[in-house]
């Protein structure tokens, strides 16, 4: 034999559901007390994790997960803009042409081709050291 | 928070342990789900806790189960409903055979304990099809209204109460089955 269903009104579903609810919360009680144990800590495991929410300028809530710097840190994405900016910086610092350096060497260029400056003066041990002087 | 989580635990471990079948699984999803809440929600206005913390609690179910098939596909096969989202058109009426002995006119409540009776009822929450079961829990045991139920659920309001409807019809038959009539049920305290 197989049973068909009985379609219920509205109140009907409701008193049923009623009768439901009413044991599944007396079963509540007999949950053993290890696996309440085991929720209680799941508890205190979220709880340690919660960030009470922060108002900024008291317009806008947020959590107070999404303002914990510590929580930032961790994430690679993080670091993804800080490491461009980075490279953006030393990239830009190299590029651009020391000025001193090309002072003097121009000035060395131009004395050399125009004989003021014989070429063996690079033989010279202490030429190198007169350069730095004279670039300071 | 603490609060409210402490006033949803119970009910959110019974709700994945109808779901799950597994004591240890249905613990560790409602530390999952717990953890989620904190961690990510807590801006959110206290009226919106409970139907997103329903809404996290039976997604990390889906999930169980989805890492369930991925692990083992004999849990699947074995399994009756579980892990099965899409079973809007599975009718556990119609494998519902009725025990022999169900129309004798005697009364449950004389021959079952409370706790037997309990033991019936939860089995009968647990061979609803997941979608059934999960409209039915955030209905009528978490009072969520039709809307709010929807939402956690992601789906219409209108296949909420299709659930609901179907949920009570199908456990009104499988207790039936077992000779119960859910008055008995409201007369145990």
């Amino acid at each position: 034999m197989i049973y068909r269903a009985t379609t219920m009104d509205d109140k009907q579903e409701k008193n049923f559901a009623r009768g439901i609810v009413h044991s599944l919360n007396l079963g509540l009680s007999q949950i053993e007390e290890d696996k309440l144990a085991r929720i209680r800590k799941s508890r205190q495991r979220a709880m340690a994790a919660y960030r009470e929410p922060v108002t900024i300028l008291g317009m806008v809530t947020v959590s107070g997960q999404t303002l914990d710097i510590s929580n930032w840190i961790r994430k690679p994405l993080f670091w993804l803009p800080i490491l461009a900016i980075s490279v953006a910086i030393g990239g830009y610092s190299l590029s651009v042409p020391d000025e001193k350096f090309d002072e003097t060497g121009g000035e060395l260029d131009a004395q050399l081709l125009t004989g003021e400056l014989p070429i063996n003066a690079f033989l010279d041990k202490d030429f190198g050291s007169w350069v730095q002087e004279s670039s300071q | 928070m603490s609060d409210f989580l402490a006033s949803v635990e119970k009910r959110a471990f019974k709700q994945a342990v109808y779901a799950v079948r597994q004591d240890e699984s249905a613990l560790d999803i409602v530390q999952d789900s717990m953890l989620k809440i904190a961690e990510k929600y807590s801006d959110r206005p206290t009226g919106e806790l409970p139907m997103l913390f329903q809404r996290i609690l039976q997604n990390t179910i889906r999930n169980w189960f989805r890492r369930s098939k991925v692990r083992s596909t004999w849990t699947t096969l074995f399994s009756s409903f579980g892990g099965k989202d899409d079973d809007d058109d599975f009718d556990i009426l119609e494998s519902i055979q009725a025990d022999e002995g169900a129309n004798v006119p005697v009364s449950p409540s004389a021959q079952l304990e409370q706790s037997q009776l309990l033991k019936i009822i939860e089995n009968a929450v647990e061979r609803l099809p997941a979608r059934q079961r999960e409209a039915f829990m955030l209905r009528y045991w978490e009072e969520l209204d039709v809307a709010e139920t929807a939402e956690a659920m992601g789906c219409s309001q209108g296949s909420v109460k299709t659930h609901c409807s179907r949920a009570v019809a199908s456990l009104s038959t499988l207790l039936k089955a077992k000779g119960i009539s859910i008055e008995s049920a409201l007369r145990t305290d």
